[in-house]
C-alpha cells in the first residue's frame, strides 16, 4: 500500500517519534518529507529533516541539503544532527553545515564528522578551531582536526 | 508548610498585589501565597512592619504595590511592599475617606480609590503620592446596592465587579468618573457557598477563598467567567524551569494547562523557580541537546547528564524542567532524567501540552494503551485508533482538543510518585 503524507505525519508528529519504527516507511516517504521540510511548520520540518537522515537512501542527501537551507535554525540544526546517519556525507553539505550562523548547527555539523570525513573539509574545521566565538566548539574542532591526522 | 488560604480565623483581609495573595491578620502579621498561573504556593511571611493590626482598621486594599489601611475614622496609611517585605506604616495626607457607617466596600481602579455605600452610591478618590484627593462622586449607575444580596465587590482592570449571594456575578465599566450600566458576567457562578469567605482578583483571575483554606478560581475574559478550578490543591508537584531557549508557546501557557490537567486530578503545580540560561554566557551546546534515542528511562548522554547537574534551588523531591531549543533525534520533548534528579527536556517546537506530558512520564505514567490497533509487524505503533482525549497519548499532543484526561488508575500513579508531596 502506499505510502501517504499523513502515514508520515502520523509517525513524527508525537512527543517522542519513534524513528527507527518510522524508517520502516522506506522510501516512499522521502516525498512527503521534501514536502514537510519544505512546509511552514519548523517541529514537522525538523523531524522530517531527521528521518531523511536516519534513513540514508540516495535522496537523503538532497533533503538535508534542503534542510540546511531553511531559515528556522531548528531544521537545519536537524538537518545538521541527522547527517550522522549517512554513510557519505558530501563535503558541500558539511560546509554547509560548519558555516551556519548558528552555533547549534556548527555543533552537530561538527559531530556529523566524528563518523563521516568528506574531502576537503578539513580546512573549514581548522577555520573553527581558529575562529568561532564558542570556545565549546573550538574544542570540539580540535579534536577533529587531531582525528583527521 | 501549607498552601491553605486565610482559614484561621484571626486572619482578616485578604487582597493581592502583583501575583501574590497576602493575608493579614489581627496580630497585624502578614502572609503571603504566590501564585502563578492556576496554582498557589504555600504561604510564607513577609518581613518588617506590622500592619492593619488596630481594631479601628477597617478596610484594606492596594494600589500599586502598596497596601492600603483605612480606620473607622477615615485616616488612611500606607506601607509600601517590595518583595516580601512590608515598609514601615506611613499616614496619608488630604482627606479621609471610607468613615461613614454606610460605606462598605473599599477597592481600587489604577490611582482611585473607589468607596461603595450601601445605598449604591458610589464616591472616589485620586491617590498621588501619599496624599489623598478629595472626595467626588460617580456619576452614572449605583452599584452594589442590595444589601446583604451583594456580597464581594472587587475590581479587574476598569471594571467594578459585584458578586451575589448566589453566585451571580455583574459588572460596571468605570470610566473617568463615571459607572457604567451593570452587566452580568455569562460563565461560571462565583462565591455563592456560605463557607466562602474572601473574594478577590489576582490578573484577570478571580479568586474565592474558603474557610476551610481552601480556595478556587476562575478566569475572566471580558465578560465571561471561565471553568473554576481548585487553586490550591491538596497534593502538588513542586516544578522548576531552566530556560535554555524560549519554547514558541510561552512556557506560563504550557504551565497553566499543565495545572488544568493535574489539577482535575487533585494535583497542583508550582512553579518553584524560574532560571534563565538563555544569555550568551552559557553552554550553548545544551540548547541542541543530544538524547538517547526514544529516551528510555535511566538512559543518558553525557548532554544529558550535563544539564541535570543545573540543579540551583531544586529540593529533593522536586521536578525540573529544561526549555532546551532541540533534541536529537529530534523530539517535543524527553522524560530521560538521572537517578537523583526528575525532569525533562521540553523543545521549542512543543505541543501546548508537553510539559504535561512529559512531567506525566517523569512521575511514572506510560503512554495509554489502545492506539496502536491491527498495526502492521513492522510498525507495531502505528497510532492507527489515537485517543486524543488523553495526555498520555502516544501519538500526537497537538491533536488533543479541550483539556485531557487523565483516569484514575494515573491518578493513582501521579499520587504515589515521590515526586507528589502535600501542599
Amino acid at each position: 500500500m502506499a505510502v501517504t503524507l499523513q502515514d508520515v505525519i502520523r509517525q513524527l508528529d508525537r512527543e517522542e517519534p519513534d524513528y527507527e519504527q518510522a524508517a520502516q516507511l522506506g522510501p516512499e516517504a522521502l516525498p512527503h518529507l521534501r514536502q514537510l521540510i519544505q512546509g511552514g511548520n519548523p517541529g514537522l520540518a525538523a523531524k522530517a529533516a531527521c528521518l531523511a537522515g536516519m534513513m540514508n537512501s540516495n535522496e537523503s542527501v538532497a533533503l538535508l541539503e534542503l534542510a540546511a537551507r531553511h531559515n528556522d535554525p531548528v531544521v537545519r540544526v536537524a538537518a545538521a544532527a541527522s547527517a550522522t546517519g549517512l554513510t557519505n556525507m558530501p563535503a558541500s553539505l558539511a560546509a554547509a553545515f560548519l558555516d551556519d550562523a548558528d552555533p547549534g548547527v556548527r555543533k552537530w555539523g561538527l559531530r556529523s564528522l566524528e563518523v563521516n570525513h568528506p574531502q576537503g573539509i578539513r580546512t573549514k574545521v581548522e577555520k573553527i578551531v581558529k575562529d568561532d566565538p564558542d570556545s565549546g566548539l573550538r574544542e570540539q574542532a580540535r579534536k577533529i582536526v587531531d582525528r583527521m591526522q | 508548610m501549607s498552601n491553605r488560604i486565610a482559614f484561621n480565623p484571626q486572619d482578616r483581609f485578604v487582597v493581592s498585589i502583583g501575583n501574590t495573595l497576602i493575608v493579614t491578620t489581627r496580630s497585624g502579621d502578614t502572609f503571603g501565597h504566590d501564585i502563578t498561573g492556576h496554582t498557589a504556593d504555600r504561604f510564607f511571611q513577609f518581613a518588617g512592619a506590622k500592619a492593619a493590626f488596630n481594631t479601628v482598621d477597617r478596610f484594606v486594599t492596594t494600589m500599586g504595590n502598596m497596601l492600603i489601611v483605612i480606620t473607622q475614622s477615615g485616616d488612611v496609611f500606607g506601607h509600601d511592599v517590595s518583595g516580601r517585605t512590608i515598609g514601615p506604616g506611613f499616614k496619608f495626607a488630604g482627606s479621609k475617606a471610607a468613615f461613614n457607617a454606610v460605606d462598605r466596600f473599599v477597592v481600587t481602579i489604577g490611582n482611585m480609590l473607589i468607596v461603595t455605600t450601601q445605598n449604591g452610591d458610589v464616591f472616589g478618590h485620586d491617590v498621588s503620592g501619599r496624599t489623598i484627593g478629595p472626595p467626588f462622586k460617580f456619576t452614572g449607575s449605583k452599584a452594589a446596592f442590595n444589601g446583604a444580596r451583594d456580597r464581594f465587590v472587587v475590581t479587574i482592570g476598569g471594571t467594578l465587579i459585584v458578586t451575589t449571594q448566589n453566585g451571580d456575578v455583574f459588572g460596571h465599566d468605570v470610566s473617568g468618573r463615571n459607572i457604567g450600566p451593570p452587566f452580568k458576567f455569562s460563565g461560571s457562578r462565583m462565591a455563592f457557598n456560605p463557607e466562602d469567605r474572601f473574594v478577590l482578583t489576582v490578573g484577570n483571575t478571580m479568586i474565592v477563598t474558603t474557610q476551610s483554606g481552601t480556595a478556587f478560581g476562575a478566569d475572566i475574559n471580558v465578560r465571561d467567567i471561565g471553568a473554576i478550578f481548585r487553586l490550591n490543591p491538596d497534593l502538588s508537584i513542586r516544578l522548576h524551569a531552566k530556560v535554555w531557549t524560549n519554547p514558541t508557546i510561552p512556557i506560563q501557557t504550557m504551565l497553566t494547562r499543565m495545572q488544568d490537567v493535574f489539577g482535575a486530578a487533585g494535583i497542583g503545580v508550582v512553579l518553584a523557580s524560574s532560571q534563565d540560561f538563555t544569555g550568551t554566557n552559557i553552554i550553548t551546546a545544551l540548547r541542541d541537546l543530544d538524547v538517547v534515542p526514544t529516551c528510555p528511562a535511566g538512559q543518558l548522554t553525557g548532554e544529558q547528564i550535563q544539564l541535570f547537574n543545573n540543579r540551583d534551588n531544586v529540593g529533593e523531591f522536586d521536578v525540573v524542567a529544561h526549555f532546551v531549543r532541540t533534541t536529537s533525534p529530534a523530539l517535543n520533548g524527553c522524560a530521560s532524567h538521572p537517578d537523583d534528579v526528575f525532569g525533562a527536556a521540553v523543545t521549542q517546537t512543543a505541543s501546548v501540552w508537553t510539559l504535561a506530558h512529559e512531567i506525566g512520564h517523569v512521575m511514572g505514567l506510560r503512554h495509554i494503551d489502545g492506539e496502536n490497533t491491527n498495526c502492521p509487524d513492522s510498525m507495531p505503533r502505528c497510532c492507527s485508533t489515537p485517543n486524543v482525549s488523553r495526555l498520555m497519548t502516544g501519538c500526537s499532543t497537538n491533536n488533543i482538543v479541550g483539556t485531557p484526561v487523565l483516569v484514575q488508575s494515573e491518578i493513582d500513579t501521579l499520587g504515589s510518585s515521590s515526586r507528589t508531596r502535600p501542599s
